[in-house]
Order: C-alpha cells, then structure tokens, then sequence
C-alpha cells in the first residue's frame, strides 16, 4: 500500500514532469525547428515504438547491467571500507587522499585513458565505479559516525560480537537510508553509463544508440532515448522513496 | 574489586582527588549523592575496571540505550539471550505484550524497564543500575526492586541513586558521596527481606543527616 506521503511525492513528481512537458511545448513553438526540439507528441510517438521494439530492451538490458555491476561493485568496496575506517581511524587517514583524488577526478577525461586499456563494455562500468565509490564511502562513514558513543559503550559493555553488531545495528539500522541513496545513485549511474557509453561508442547500448541517432540526426530519436533514460531514473527514485519512508516509518 | 588513587577532572574542575573505594563481593552497594556528584563518572570507572580484570558485567543505564530500529524482543536477543529468558524476564517487568514494539512506541518508563531487562537477564556476575527506577512510579519501583533481589543472589551488585529510599530499600551499604569524597560509608544492618519502602527512618535520618553535613 502507497501511504499518504507516498502518494505526494507522486503527485509532485507528476507535477514537476507536466512542468518539463509545458516547457518543451513552448521551445518547440517558439524554436519551431523540429531539427532543434522536436515535438513532445512525436517524441512521445517514437518513445512507444522503441519500447514494442525486442532489439531496444536487449540494448537497455545491456545498459541497466553495466548500472547494476558498478553499483554492486561500488557497493561491496565502498561499505567494506567505510565500515574498516569506522573501526580504525589510520585506515581513514589513509584512504582520505585516495577517496579526495578519486572524488576529483574528470571521469570522462579518464574513459578515453581507460579505453586504451579496457575492452569499450568495461569502460562505462570503471567510469561509473570512479564516480560512484566516493559516494557510497562518504555517506556510509557519515551514517556509522552519527552512531553515538553510548550506544557504542553499550555494546562493549555486553560483548555483542563484531559481526552482530555490524549486521543488526550498523547495517539494519542504514537499510532504509540506504535503500533511498542507492535508488539516487541508480539515476545518477545510469546517466554516467549513458554517458561513457555514448563517448566510448558501445554498440547495442542505450548510448550506442543515442550516438547512432545523433550521427544520423535523427532528433526524435535522441530525444525519445533521453526522456526513456530520464523516466527509468525517476522511477527507480520514487520506488526507492516509497521503499524507504516504509521502512523507516515502522521505528520513527 | 580495588578502586585505588582515582583521579578525574572535567574541564578544571576536579571531580575525583585520590579517590578510595573497595567493592566487596556478593554484596549489594548503593552509590548516593546529589545530581553531578561524580555518581555516573564513578560506575563507568568501575565497568571499564571490571572489563579490563576480565569480570563480566551488565548494565542498566541512565538512559535506556535501546536500538531505535530493532524491536524490544531483538534489543535483548542482540545481547545473546534465547527465546524462553526474553519472554520471562518481559513478563516480569510487565512487558511481555511489548516484544514486537520498536522503543519509539513505548514509554520513559517501559523503556527504562526494557534496560533493566537487559541487565537482569545477564549471567553476569556484576551487575551495575545507574539509576535505573528513576522514570518509574512508587508502585512499579517497588514490585522491580524485588524483582532484583530476588535474582541477586551470588551477584555483586553496584547500584547508584540520588533517592535515599530506594538505597535502603535495595543495599547491603550505602557509599554516601559528597564533593569527590566518601561522605559515609554505611551498612544497613536490616534484612534485606524485612525492608519496606519509606519506612527506614532511623538509618534515613542517618543519611539525611551526612548529606547536610
């Protein structure tokens, strides 16, 4: 069951999607060049015809799961060592300048060093994983830092072992924040894949396709690839939402 | 176990000074003093001393210290306990219809009776109550007091209190603190089970008595 607050926050969504729409209404009257924004309604039109097409959801598929390896992969290291930098602070001076670099740098500049080496699929993961990692790390170290220390006493009072305490407190206890950040960094993910994908030109990808359809000029297409991409993103978000205030609401 | 030269200060101000104290084995000890006395300074003294010499100890805390995200039932299977001592001990502090509420769902009091649960449930053999009836009315304070006794035997017990009832109620001796210092050292020479709340008055005006010394 959808609650009251997860109602809203469709409600606002739609909202906010029907304000972009207006908009791209407008441009497209006023523009009037349909080379530069074309029509939402064609749009729209060839965003339909993609998805009754099989070869587009083999190409999302390819997509959605260089997505999901790099936020498995950037999931596993980036808990693992916020977590080891919980537990020892030489470990977090450590990792603070290597986090701080990774953090800074231009991942599209580092996708076509990476592709000398990479095979063109890997890339757009690596690039994702660069970007990603920092992310997952910080936020994580922030959740486990704002565990008070007299819960912490409590703990080593009564000898929870390490692994309980890291299973039942730490990591149940960041479930529902991390259910909401992951479906975040899915979008953002996504767009970075898209990204890479398009820059390193991968074949049978949404990017591939979206380089293909700018080749061939075909804006509509450009355009029904993007708005594909923008809704899987925002869908993913709002389910993480309402997953997460369910969560969150049966202990808040 | 030897409390011996303890020294603390917060911020300039010296709380301890060369501080004394032996806790003796199997007896009930009741820490008394007015609120910032250096009570809860000195019991977590105590656990860090008992940990370090290898003694297993419980805690009922000041502040419950519940897992805000795990249900009354997983708060105490956290520490280790199994089904059959969870359910019997939630009886016994009345809040056995409580094991699948998260603590956001209950009360000052029931919380501070989930604490007290934890502690009582351990087979440690040090048990440490900072406090650990202060949210509760007389009634409940008093049905939980037996409750401790009844599961104190062969247990040291270090109990800290501002309500001079409740020490005699519950000790063997009471550690009357006063600026850093014992202030009284006093053993209740009544049976534990001849005891009735409020109505020690010749050993209460003893201790009223070294309080406005």
């Amino acid at each position: 069951m959808i609650g009251k607050n997860g109602k809203n926050s469709i409600i606002y969504s739609a909202i906010g999607l029907l304000f972009v729409f207006l908009l791209w209404f407008l441009l497209y009257f006023v523009v009037a060049n349909s080379y530069i924004v074309p029509s939402p309604l064609l749009v729209i039109k060839e965003s339909f015809y993609s998805l009754l097409n099989g070869e587009f959801y083999a190409h999302l598929l390819s997509t959605v799961l260089r997505v999901l390896i790099a936020l498995l992969i950037s999931l596993v290291l980036g808990t693992a060592l916020s977590l080891i930098s919980h537990l020892s602070k030489k470990v977090e001076s450590v990792l603070i300048p290597i986090i701080s670099i990774t953090r800074s740098l231009p991942v599209l500049a580092v996708l076509l060093i990476i592709l000398i080496i990479a095979p063109r699929g890997v890339a757009p993961i690596i690039v994702c994983i660069l970007s990603i990692l920092p992310i997952i790390y910080s936020q994580t170290l922030n959740y486990l830092n704002t565990i008070d220390l007299k819960t912490k006493q409590m703990l080593s009072v009564y000898n929870v072992p390490l692994k309980k305490q890291v299973i039942k407190v730490y990591l149940k206890g960041y479930s529902p924040l991390f259910v909401k950040e992951i479906t975040s960094l899915f979008s953002f993910s996504l767009k970075l894949v898209v990204s890479a994908e398009i820059l390193a030109s991968v074949y049978k990808s949404i990017g591939g396709d979206i380089s293909n359809a700018s080749i061939y000029s075909n804006v509509t297409q450009l355009f029904s690839l993007t708005l594909i991409v923008c809704l899987i993103g925002i869908a993913v978000e709002l389910i993480g939402n309402l997953v997460s205030n369910k969560m969150e609401k049966k202990y808040k | 176990m030897k409390i011996q030269n303890l020294n603390v200060a917060y911020n300039n101000k010296v709380v301890f000074n060369n501080f004394n104290l032996e806790i003796l084995n199997g007896q009930i000890t009741c820490i008394l003093g007015s609120s910032g006395v250096g009570k809860t300074t000195l019991i977590n003294h105590i656990v860090s001393l008992a940990k370090s010499q290898g003694i297993k100890v419980a805690v009922s805390f000041q502040e419950p210290r519940l897992i805000k995200h795990l249900t009354v039932y997983e708060n105490l299977k956290l520490i280790g306990y199994n089904n059959e001592q969870i359910y019997e001990v939630l009886e016994s502090v009345g809040l056995k219809n409580h094991a699948k509420n998260y603590p956001n769902t209950l009360s000052g009091g029931e919380k501070q009776r989930v604490n007290f649960a934890r502690a009582l449930l351990s087979d440690s053999s040090l048990l440490v109550l900072d406090e650990p009836f202060s949210s509760l009315d007389v009634k409940l304070k008093i049905e939980l007091i037996k409750l401790l006794l009844s599961n104190a035997q062969g247990k040291t017990i270090v109990f800290v209190t501002h309500d001079i009832d409740e020490a005699l109620m519950l000790s063997n001796r009471i550690i009357l603190l006063k600026d850093g210092a014992i202030a009284l050292d006093y053993n209740v020479t009544t049976n534990l089970k001849d005891r009735e709340y409020g109505k020690l008055n010749k050993e209460r005006q003893i201790l009223l008595d070294a309080q406005l010394l």
